[in-house]
């Protein structure tokens, strides 16, 4: 078994004079999906703002494929191969949707098969390619998800992070989202998510972790979270 | 009616100037919020460093072409050394660190050039007359200023419209964090954007140089317009900046022409002589006003598309 792709270890992150996270701790495996899960202001956000270098943690360690990137600025983190799909989608308003997809795109690294082109973005995602010459804020809720995923796959990374993958959709959206993830799995895309639909989670996630007051309160894999209707009202508030 | 022809030329001329000035300070004001009162300064920059290639160099454009080489290296490093550090901070700072560099500027040319004003005088080729309609002759000069500023114009929209690094200055317009997120290096776009403001301004500078004179706190005088044509346009906004431009340089210029003409028509020949200067100068201001009234946001808000 070769190193995970993502560790952080014990990473302790402040806004200002506020400590989110006290000696927050995960891995990442190559080809994993990883779950983050907990109740609002738990410091999920943060841990992702961390890892990608957006508010860099004061202590700890996190390392991408064995480098340490802690104190790297986000630019070089997202460099190394880390996309983000950020809590509130954060689509270019002011960009069409294809500036959106091509203005931050970055070539596959070497041996990496199947490198995301604009082609094969929309395909997998038609109802972007239908609105490729429509403004980023034209779009409803739904498809500017879409167009978040799409924009962070065309950086060809090794890990995508989402941060609150469904917040806030409807239904068929929701499923249409799981559905995407669940084939990018299928192609060996390692993903880190946060999500609050926990059965949805289940079905794709190999593992989970479940933050509490900025640290990891439990972590297992998907059966054992369902076995345990204990944790879901402890943790997760459901 | 020749007039009329010759002054919407003239107005044109003007417009075309105060965009190519206009277009740096609405980017960096646009994209890295950062209000520049240096930029007037990169405009005089221009015009003296101009005065001393063409004089070393014997040609005009050679001189003209090595100005701006110099505009960018100075616009970077002004960048670099000091604008780098305001980002962060309020615009209150902005004004007075960079109205600190406009007194650099204007002490550092008195130093260097001296008090006395430059003068940049016009190849031959140049220095002539073209007759456009029978009975308007009209200076070569100002034509090829028009040509000039017309394609700069168009392959900057172009370069922000169509290519990459337009669509990332765009997007870090409406979400600096997220650009940098997604693996984009924007200090170092900043950086670009900074230069590429500065090569504008000097440009505009180089270019007004042979029909004014080339002076210390000539940048000052425009500058004030140009922060008139970005607010009327639409901070952020190229084409904003293109369209407002063109109108004040327009109105400017029409306006002093034939103020004096239209009030005289209702009002005794002292009177109108003496309100037409007065009001010629306030009516960019006014148009400003108007505008702000109208559309808060300017005719083109970048931030919202």
């Amino acid at each position: 078994m070769s190193d995970p792709l993502l560790v952080v270890e014990a990473i302790e992150t402040a806004y200002g004079q506020s400590r989110v996270l006290h000696g927050l701790s995960l891995t990442v495996d190559e080809g994993e999906v990883v779950t983050l899960m907990g109740r609002n202001g738990m410091g999920k956000t943060t841990t992702i703002r961390s890892i990608m270098g957006l508010t860099p943690a004061a202590g700890g360690s996190i390392r991408f494929r064995g480098r340490e990137i802690r104190t790297l600025p986000a630019y070089r983190t997202a460099r190394l191969g880390l996309g983000l799909v950020p809590e509130g989608r954060r689509v270019f308003p002011n960009l069409t949707v294809k500036e959106n997809l091509i203005a931050t795109a970055a070539p596959a690294a070497a041996g990496m098969r199947d490198a995301w082109t604009l082609e094969r973005t929309l395909a997998m995602f038609p109802r972007l390619a239908e609105r490729a010459e429509n403004m980023g804020n034209q779009l409803s809720g739904g498809e500017q998800q879409m167009l978040a995923i799409a924009r962070a796959l065309m950086t060809n990374p090794a890990l995508l992070i989402l941060d609150e993958a469904t917040e806030g959709l409807a239904p068929l959206i929701r499923r249409e989202i799981w559905d995407c993830l669940k084939t990018l799995k299928g192609a060996g895309q390692s993903i880190l998510v946060i999500d609050k639909d926990i059965r949805a989670l289940g079905r794709i996630a190999d593992r989970h972790y479940i933050v509490e007051k900025g640290r990891i309160a439990w972590s297992g894999d998907a059966r054992t979270l369902a076995a345990d209707p204990l944790l879901h009202a402890r943790y997760l508030g459901v | 009616m020749l007039l009329l022809i010759e002054q919407s030329l003239n107005g044109l001329q003007f417009g075309l100037l105060l965009f190519l000035l206009a277009a740096g300070l609405t980017l960096v004001f646009g994209i890295m919020d950062l209000v520049n009162l240096a930029h007037g300064s990169l405009y005089m920059m221009g015009a003296y460093f101009a005065a001393t290639f063409i004089t070393w160099t014997d040609s005009f454009v050679l001189g003209a072409v090595l100005a701006l080489g110099a505009a960018f290296l100075l616009g970077v490093a002004i960048e670099l050394v000091a604008v780098r550090t305001l980002y962060a901070r309020d615009h209150l700072d902005h004004v007075l660190a960079t109205f600190g560099l406009l007194l650099f500027f204007n002490e550092l040319v008195r130093l260097v050039w001296g008090p006395a004003g430059r003068t940049i005088q016009l190849p031959g080729i140049l220095n002539t007359s073209v007759e456009l309609l029978p009975g308007l002759s009209y200076p070569t000069y100002r034509l090829v200023v028009i040509l000039v500023g017309g394609l700069v114009a168009f392959g900057l929209y172009w370069l922000v419209a169509r290519t990459r690094t337009g669509m990332r200055i765009r997007a870090g317009a409406s979400d600096r964090e997220m650009v940098g997120a997604l693996g984009i290096d924007i200090r170092k776009l900043y950086t670009l954007v900074f230069g590429l403001g500065a090569v504008l301004a000097a440009l505009a500078g180089i270019m007004a140089a042979p029909i004014t004179t080339v002076s210390i706190g000539m940048g000052e005088r425009i500058l004030i317009v140009a922060f008139v044509v970005i607010v009327i346009g639409g901070i952020g906004s190229i084409r904003g900046a293109f369209v407002a431009a063109l109108m004040v340089g327009m109105i400017d210029t029409v306006g002093r022409a034939f103020l004096p003409e239209i009030l005289r028509g209702f009002m005794s020949v002292p009177a109108a002589n003496t309100l037409a200067p007065a009001l010629a100068s306030m009516l960019v201001y006014i148009l400003m006003a108007l505008i702000l009234f109208l559309r808060p946001q300017g005719l083109f808000p970048a931030r919202s598309g």
